[in-house]
């Protein structure tokens, strides 16, 4: 009886999941944890990082019905493969019988066919003010600036051997923009996906250590005690045409762009023309909200240890710190170059760092740092035109990559 | 559409990637310092268009300033000055302050809603 009992146990052991963990597994869990102590303890951009570290959990453990993988040619694991069964009808058509697949294999289709990023973008611009940017349109060149930062780590990732479609989605890591670096990423080098997302959202947190001590070595006492001119007021309408008028020429310009750019604009038009009361809500709250854990998961989900654990994911996050070091001192440089055209109406370049995007969190760097050099000097709204217009510039370079590099 | 005509090589250089990227910076800067040149001639004309507008369609009319009650600001002193533990100051007189002094205060307000947005 007691054998039997046993024989059983051990042949419902063979039924468990725990022969299939690799090491690889068990040092990803390491990682989550690390990811979970960054977010949760020192809450580094708490609301992407856990999502992010809780799918890569999921992702390495052997679970059922929750991710498909295949094993590719060189060794790659991929997860997420929905298997399309169906007919191929006498007219050409195919009529499609049944699909199979993980439960992520569905979700992360929004990463796939590119539709979280652009309703995150909906979210952030239904969240954004850019009146500071409409009342000092000058700042918009301090957040193209701040995309020297993309460029120069292209070139730095192309020298270490990464294919000009992966040295793009790593160089998009210095715009600081999660979402657009998803974006990107999800279209030139999927492959890289995990490695991009975790080192973007985790230098954005970051960037109150990474900024200031390369905003004090390119600037001086006397520049970072510049008093900037109080923003004239904005108004609605003002506000409403400045929407259109992005969406319009960015669009024309930069087709690419169009779902970050539409997307963004849509939510910041939702915002200022103050009769989509209910509009405005949803994008502010429910949809980015639910869009974000979907984005997080979905991304936590393609780092399986086998994919994530190589030496060009320690190569990807140091070129992300290269790629936040230049786009901080394009910002400042550019800011300083402008003032020596308008000697009348300077810009305090503190505020140019902050066209990294990241918002706000940058701006409120060049606040901290501008108070340390004059207790009384408030440059946060100053910072905050910068700072969206590098949501902007972002979003314009990833469309050029996009629409040169796109296979 | 102009940018279709932008081509990388299969295998290249170190130039090539230099021109690409150089190419990438002026197509944000191009983009960007149009909107800026827009967005400040949109500035002017609206300027231009309300201040024109304003005189002759209605008097101007002068929002009566948000002041804050005079004993509420005597409660806030006093509050202060408790918490502060220093009872050397007496409060002689309650003056209400110019509205536009207030701008500190949107600015902080604005800083505190800011500071709780980590989304992205």
């Amino acid at each position: 009886m007691l054998l039997d009992i046993l024989h059983d146990f051990a042949a419902f052991f063979q039924l468990t999941a725990i022969s299939a963990v690799t090491w690889q597994m068990v040092v990803m869990w390491g990682v989550c944890g690390v990811l979970f102590y960054l977010g949760i303890r020192r809450k580094f951009e708490p609301l992407l990082l856990v999502p992010i570290a809780f799918g890569a959990l999921l992702a390495n453990l052997p679970t059922e019905g929750l991710i498909t993988h295949r094993v590719l040619a060189d060794g790659l694991v991929e997860s997420g493969i929905l298997t399309v069964h169906g007919t191929i009808l006498d007219t050409g058509a195919f009529r499609i019988d049944h699909i199979t697949g993980g439960l992520y294999d569905f979700i992360s289709q929004g990463i796939k066919l590119e539709i979280f990023p652009p309703l995150i973008f909906l979210g952030v611009g239904a969240l954004t003010d850019f009146g500071p940017l409409i009342a000092n349109p000058r700042t918009l060149l301090l957040g193209a600036a701040a995309q020297v930062g993309v460029l120069a780590t292209f070139l730095g990732a192309g020298l270490l051997g990464f294919t000009a479609q992966q040295s793009a989605s790593i160089g998009i890591i210095g715009g600081a923009d999660g979402p657009t670096a998803i974006f990107l990423t999800s279209k030139l080098a999927p492959e890289l996906l995990g490695a991009v997302a975790v080192a973007a959202y985790t230098y954005m947190a970051l960037v109150p250590l990474i900024q200031p001590p390369i905003m004090r070595a390119l600037t001086t006492q006397k520049e970072r005690k510049i008093r900037m001119r109080s923003l004239r007021p904005v108004s609605r309408l003002e506000k409403l045409l400045f929407a259109l008028l992005v969406t319009v020429t960015v669009i024309l310009l930069v087709p690419a762009a169009a779902p970050l750019i539409g997307m963004l604009m849509l939510g910041n038009f939702l915002r200022e023309c103050g009769v989509t009361d209910r509009l405005l809500k949803a994008s502010q709250n429910e949809i980015i909200n639910v869009v974000t854990i979907l984005l997080g998961t979905s991304v936590g989900i393609t780092m399986a240890g086998e994919n994530f654990l190589r030496a060009q994911t320690l190569l990807i996050i140091a070129l992300g710190m290269v790629a936040f070091a230049f786009g901080t001192a394009g910002g400042v440089l550019t800011a300083k170059a402008l003032n020596l055209f308008s000697p009348r109406n300077p810009i305090n370049p503190l505020i140019g760092s902050a066209g990294v995007s990241a918002v706000p969190m940058a701006a409120r760097v060049s606040q901290v740092e501008g108070q340390k050099a004059d207790p009384a000097n408030f440059l946060l709204m100053h910072a905050m035109g910068p700072n969206v217009a590098g949501v902007i510039g972002t979003a314009v370079i990833a469309g050029y990559y996009i629409a040169t590099l796109s296979p | 559409m102009m940018l279709l005509a932008i081509s990388l090589p299969e295998q290249p250089t170190l130039a090539d990637n230099l021109q690409y990227q150089l190419t990438g910076l002026l197509v944000v800067l191009f983009t960007l310092g149009v909107l800026a040149l827009l967005v400040a001639l949109l500035g002017r004309v609206i300027s231009a268009f309300e201040a024109r507008r304003t005189p002759a369609h209605s008097p101007v009319v002068v929002p009566a300033p948000e002041t804050i009650p005079g004993p509420v600001f005597a409660a806030v002193a006093a509050a202060v000055s408790t918490a502060l533990g220093d009872h050397r100051f007496v409060i002689h007189s309650v003056q209400a302050v110019d509205p536009r002094l207030n701008l500190a205060w949107s600015a902080e307000g604005r800083r505190s809603i800011y500071a709780t947005r980590q989304v992205r």
